[in-house]
């Protein structure tokens, strides 16, 4: 199993690939879009330090990471383009190809056939937002020329590992750690960007609200929505150890080097250990895995699972 | 200007049509795969269609395994029923889309899930209107040249739309495509967490308790009013854009929220 981590700077790169990272993804947000389109039109995570902030920052970064022999993949993956960004567009993807990254992030339908008319020859990965969630979406993103389907995060265990069955000659993806929404990614127009420069308005979810009930000035509810869980699936590992769902992403481009370094070591032990079938005396290994959390992270584990495991799978 | 009634359950159907003078009627759920009608009830809807004279446009959700499963067989019986040519379906997954294709369904349109307008009613609040930002919010990316290209080359010939606060900048509809318009209500934002129980998540059959009961909330914030219905979160914008019937030729009636 292979584990997908986030990067910003080139720094990132060394102590990620000793913490366990196989493969990096990234996006890409200079000055200069900011102040001539006004607007972070490039992927789902629009703030500047969620970001490479040049492309020279990106090529270093780039070549540091094949050096220890870990590919890089860019996130292009708004819910949608238009006219005047493909400009910009079209120079991120060709600065980008040029700089060497093995391939792209993509959402939208547009963007994908945007990419194959420009002959890169760079992977197109179908995102998270592309709301995938059977086997005929994996079908038509392959003919598109996709060669993974990052899987949405609302999807069940039991409907991941139907679709990859049935279609099994793809890569397959899943997010692994941290932020959970209970809005899905791909159908939520909540814009996150109002403020574009501070990222401050975020989803209106992040504050409470209340439900009125029928009954006029009665409130039936106040504080409803979770907003975003620190979710963790891995407990999946051993049910998907012999199934073609072989990369595992952490999420959290947001989140200081450390933390993501300490999510990387945490995996990547579960994954080392549950490939090798040492369980450290467990009869059980979600029981393993469930000790090992407690003892990594110095609390237990608190419930918020990406991808609750039923009984079946036990 | 053709006038369409979107409705997921038949109760009271034809008191509904009677109201006025209907082209269409929508019957579907978009947001929920439990929901998918049942054969009887499409059925039954077709031939509410014949007797009022319109036509039928199948509603369809976006699905996973087990949702396409339900709704293959019932694509199935609608080609068998009605041939491929004499209803309309409204997409609202890619692989709906394509398992469709392989039916040969002549007339499939892109529903409002897939045209990925943001829908957050504080951009009219919030933006600054001489932004770039502002503009984009009003710009339908699924009508950007590469899209519209490719909808042109899969022979996809109207895309639906939602009646987003911010406006919509119509230079972008152009003669390519026909559009619809849903009215009065849009969504906002939607989930597979439901709110009722986690029946996707334990492989339970769902009890369909919001089909059945008033499983609805209204919430505001600041001086926003949403909806909640099912899993999914509704607002109501009862302003038409001034120059629509110029641009959009199909308006989608919902008397109530669709679901």
């Amino acid at each position: 199993m292979k584990l997908v981590v986030p990067i910003v700077s080139v720094e990132d790169v060394e102590p990620l690939v000793k913490a366990g990272a196989d493969e990096f993804y990234c996006g890409i947000y200079t000055e200069e879009f900011l102040n001539d389109i006004n607007f972070a039109i490039c992927n789902k995570r629009p703030a500047l330090r969620m970001n490479f902030k040049s492309f020279d920052d990106l090529r270093h970064a780039i070549s540091a990471a094949h050096k220890k022999g870990t590919k890089v993949f860019l996130t292009v993956n708004s819910l949608g383009y238009i006219g005047e960004h493909y400009v910009w567009l079209e120079r991120i993807l060709r600065e980008s190809a040029r700089s060497g990254i093995d391939g792209f992030i993509v959402s939208d339908i547009g963007m994908i056939q945007f990419i194959k008319s420009l002959n890169l020859d760079c992977a197109i990965q179908i995102s998270t937002t592309a709301v995938t969630y059977n086997s005929e979406a994996v079908q038509f993103f392959k003919k598109m020329g996709a060669s993974r389907i990052i899987f949405p995060r609302h999807i069940s265990l039991n409907e991941m590992l139907n679709t990859a069955e049935k279609e099994h000659d793809i890569q397959y993806e899943i997010f692994m750690l941290n932020s959970r929404c209970p809005n899905e990614d791909g159908l939520c127009t909540i814009e996150h960007a109002l403020n574009y420069k501070t990222n401050t308005h975020g989803c209106f979810f992040n504050r409470n609200f209340r439900i009125h009930s029928e009954n006029p000035g009665e409130i039936k509810y106040e504080g409803f929505a979770t907003f975003i869980q620190n979710a963790c699936g891995a407990c999946l590992i051993p049910v998907l150890i012999n199934s073609n769902i072989q990369y595992l992403k952490i999420v959290g481009r947001e989140k200081p080097l450390r933390s993501r370094v300490k999510d990387s070591i945490f995996l990547k032990r579960i994954i080392n250990h549950i490939e090798s079938d040492d369980i450290k005396g467990f009869s059980n290994p979600i029981d393993y895995i469930q000790n090992f959390y407690k003892e990594f992270y110095k609390e237990n584990c608190n419930g918020n699972c990406y991808y609750p495991i039923t009984n079946k799978y036990k | 200007m053709e006038k369409a009634l979107f409705v997921s359950k038949l109760e009271s159907i034809e008191a509904l049509l009677a109201e006025d003078m209907y082209h269409y009627l929508y019957f579907g759920n978009e947001f929920c795969e439990h929901l998918i009608p049942t054969e009887k009830e499409v059925k039954d809807a077709l031939k509410i269609c014949k007797n009022f004279n319109i036509k039928f446009v199948l509603v369809t959700p976006y699905v996973a395994e087990h949702g396409l499963e339900n709704l293959k067989k019932l694509l199935d019986m609608l080609v068998e029923y009605t041939g491929t040519e004499d209803f309309e379906i409204i997409i609202n997954d890619w692989g709906v889309y394509h398992f469709c294709k392989q039916l040969g369904i002549q007339h499939i349109i892109v529903g409002r899930l897939l045209n990925k307008m943001e829908r957050d009613m504080r951009i009219e609040i919030l933006c600054d209107k001489d932004s770039g930002l502002y503009e984009y919010l009003k710009s339908p990316s699924i009508l950007s040249d590469c899209n519209k290209k490719f909808l042109n080359e899969v022979n996809i010939k109207r895309v639906e739309f939602d009646n987003v606060f911010q406006g919509i900048n119509l230079n972008y509809l152009d003669e390519s495509l026909k559009y619809s318009l849903y009215y009065p209500y849009l969504y906002v934002t939607t989930s597979r967490l439901c709110p009722d129980n986690s029946h996707y998540f334990k492989d339970e059959t769902c009890k369909k308790n919001c089909y059945y009961n008033h499983f609805d909330y209204i919430f505001q914030e600041e001086s926003i009013q949403f909806y909640v219905k099912g899993k999914t979160v509704f607002a109501r914008n009862d302003e038409l854009p001034l120059t629509y019937e110029k641009y959009f030729d199909r308006l989608i009636i919902e008397k109530t929220i669709p679901h």
